[in-house]
């Protein structure tokens, strides 16, 4: 589900546009700016994030001549910000400073449209900074304020006004989830739909002493990937394997919800950093089988951290490490496909997707196959599940998902159980305790699907799967 | 708007003056109420928590400049987001502790003093133009605080989602 936020708005005679965008460069949220001439119809939208122009568009305008357009005309702004994942195939169209650039270089060229441009109060102090006079920061000296001149609302001014067609999405974004129908609830588990041919994986050739290392990875945050990672480590100890649960998000997720008492500051990336060893920063956990290494890298400086992620070769090594023979890594990562989580995937042996059972959000997973496949066949991850998390049985489009998401990733792929919705699951994660250790009062009807989990990806991985006498019941 | 040469020298200046980052705090304050003795009583009595939050939030800045141009496309938390955090600070600047607009001057003379002695030599004119641009961008994001829309949510629709 995408929400579209608004954050600011304002009138584009006290801030240009311009001035808009510069300070727009500060943020790294996607954004959108929607401008609107004085009488509220809609003039123009630029998408924009992380000093990157995305997007302009002004009616059938785009690109500069919607830029040109734009510059000057009256009216008012708002920025929203937009939840949801830019599609990693989206390549923006100019970068600010260079936007910047061009509506620089109109002044000579084409002075009139820029003129207007550059008319406005800015909002700067009244007292500018008296030894800062050789900094280009602009600034209108409080003498020459000008007020905008509201424009003439004249019969032909209103057929100018430029009612503009919604512009083109650049983004892989997600429309709200329909009107859930009122119906007899269905049953939770799922009757298993068609299945499609497997999508076939090459398996990296993985080094005989090499355990598996599984990374738990989505497309976008906020879908459960911590909370099943966390499970499904339990899960997986309780059954007697050994396991080390590691996390590669830099928000240390995993060590807050695990060990709300230990000092979870340190962990992976200072492991990477090298500064500690492992055994000052594994943590042990209640369950014989599992350890724990929390993203830690808290007080690890951002050059420090941006230095050990550029050598790859690090991360590899660091994760090897952590095998133990017929145990397995689990590694949870940052939302996302990029950046870090993009070296954990290419050193990793299995993965597996997590993704939000909504019927837009399955539809656009089909970029991770698509990932997946650009990646050398001896760095690429065996999938072994994908799972539906957060399903909702009163959504009619149950099956339809269930059934989009075998065609995407092939039948035998998609774990059949789709993981409802619990309340249980908020309150284990804010009492930072897996599902299964909660009191059976507190009834996880769903600690069961972990179990079922574990079963699933263990088969998949080709390990023994342990007696039930030798089970270890908590 | 910073350039990337720009960035860099505000990233790397930082860490000259971490290690004397408590000092460099006091400073501030003290160069603040010379320039500003009015503005004395808009603050508490007690200044250490101050100096920390003023401390902190510069670190933030900072950090907020340091990314690989690779990572744009990267999804990064509303509270980290150095542009919504700014807005909202410069939002309870206005309306809970009154500072008033004009106040946004002295506070960056008295930034760029305090870097320039706690820099030292290395803060030269472009180093110094470098956060004095900085600075006046976080300023004005600052005032625009009372313009943001802390309503809550429009859900729903994008623009995109009807074309």
């Amino acid at each position: 589900m995408t929400d579209r936020i608004a954050v600011l708005e304002g009138n584009l005679a006290e801030t240009n546009l311009v001035e808009l965008l510069e300070t727009l460069s500060l943020t790294r949220q996607l954004s959108t700016v929607e401008l609107t001439s004085p009488l509220g119809a809609h003039e123009g939208t630029l998408w924009v994030k992380s000093r990157q122009v995305l997007d302009v568009s002004a009616g059938d305008r785009s690109g500069m001549d919607a830029m040109k357009y734009l510059l000057g005309r009256p009216g008012n702004f708002t920025v929203f910000r937009i939840e949801g994942v830019v599609d990693p195939a989206t390549r923006p169209w100019m970068s600010v400073q260079e936007l910047l650039e061009a509506i620089e270089s109109l002044k000579t060229s084409e002075p009139d449209i820029v003129r207007s441009a550059h008319s406005s109060t800015g909002l700067q102090a009244a007292g500018s900074f008296s030894d800062l006079s050789s900094v280009a920061v602009p600034s209108v000296p409080p003498s020459e304020k000008k007020t905008q001149e509201s424009p003439v609302i004249s019969e032909e001014n209103l057929k100018k006004e430029v009612v503009a067609p919604l512009p083109k999405p650049v983004v892989a974004v997600v429309p709200p989830l329909q009107q859930p129908t009122v119906k007899p609830v269905a049953p939770q588990v799922v009757p298993m739909p068609k299945r499609a041919a497997s999508v076939p994986s090459v398996p990296r050739s993985a080094s005989v002493s090499l355990g598996p290392i599984l990374s738990i990875v989505a497309n976008k945050g906020g879908v459960g990937k911590t909370t099943i990672s966390v499970n499904l480590a339990v899960s997986l100890a309780r059954r007697g394997i050994k396991v080390i649960l590691t996390d590669t998000d830099p928000r240390n997720d995993v060590g807050n919800a695990l060990a709300a008492k230990r000092d979870t500051s340190r962990g992976f990336f200072d492991l990477l950093d090298g500064s500690v060893s492992l055994d000052e920063v594994l943590l042990q956990t209640a369950l014989p089988g599992l350890s724990v290494l929390p993203a830690g890298g808290i007080n690890l400086s951002e050059e420090v951290l941006m230095q050990t992620l550029s050598r790859p070769d690090r991360l590899g090594a660091a994760l090897s490490a952590l095998t133990l023979p017929g145990g397995i890594v689990i590694v949870d990562t940052a939302a996302g496909l990029r950046g870090i989580t993009h070296q954990v995937l290419t050193n990793s042996t299995h993965m597996l997707a997590v993704v939000q059972a909504e019927p837009l959000a399955v539809r656009s997973s089909k970029l991770l196959p698509k990932i997946l496949d650009g990646l050398p066949a001896n760095r690429r991850p065996a999938l072994t599940g994908v799972i539906l998390n957060m399903f909702d049985r009163r959504v009619g489009a149950s099956l339809g998902m269930l059934e989009d998401a075998c065609d995407i990733f092939g039948g035998d792929n998609v774990f059949d159980i789709p993981i409802p919705r619990a309340g249980v699951f908020v309150e284990a994660s804010n009492r930072g305790v897996p599902v299964a250790l909660m009191d059976a009062a507190e009834g996880p009807a769903v600690g069961w699907i972990f179990e079922s989990l574990a079963t699933h990806v263990l088969s998949r991985l080709g390990l023994a799967t342990p007696k039930l006498s030798e089970l270890q019941l908590l | 708007m910073l350039s990337q040469s720009e960035r860099e020298l505000v990233v790397r200046s930082w860490r000259l003056v971490v290690p004397i980052a408590d000092t460099a705090a006091d400073l501030f304050y003290r160069r603040l109420f010379e320039l500003r003795p009015d503005y004395r009583k808009l603050f508490p009595e007690d200044m250490g928590a101050q100096k920390k939050k003023l401390v902190q939030m510069l670190a933030f800045i900072v950090r907020s400049m340091d990314w690989p141009e690779s990572a744009w496309n990267e999804e990064v938390s509303p509270d980290e987001d150095l542009f919504l955090v700014v807005l909202a600070l410069g939002r309870r600047h206005t309306e809970l502790y009154h500072i008033p607009d004009e106040a946004y001057a002295p506070v960056g003379e008295a930034l760029l003093w305090t870097l320039d002695y706690g820099i030292g030599k290395e803060f030269d004119a472009q180093l110094r133009s470098a956060w004095a641009r900085l600075y006046g961008l976080v300023a004005r994001v600052m005032k625009m605080g009372v313009r943001s829309i802390t309503s809550g949510r429009s859900s729903g629709n994008t623009a995109g989602a009807k074309a």
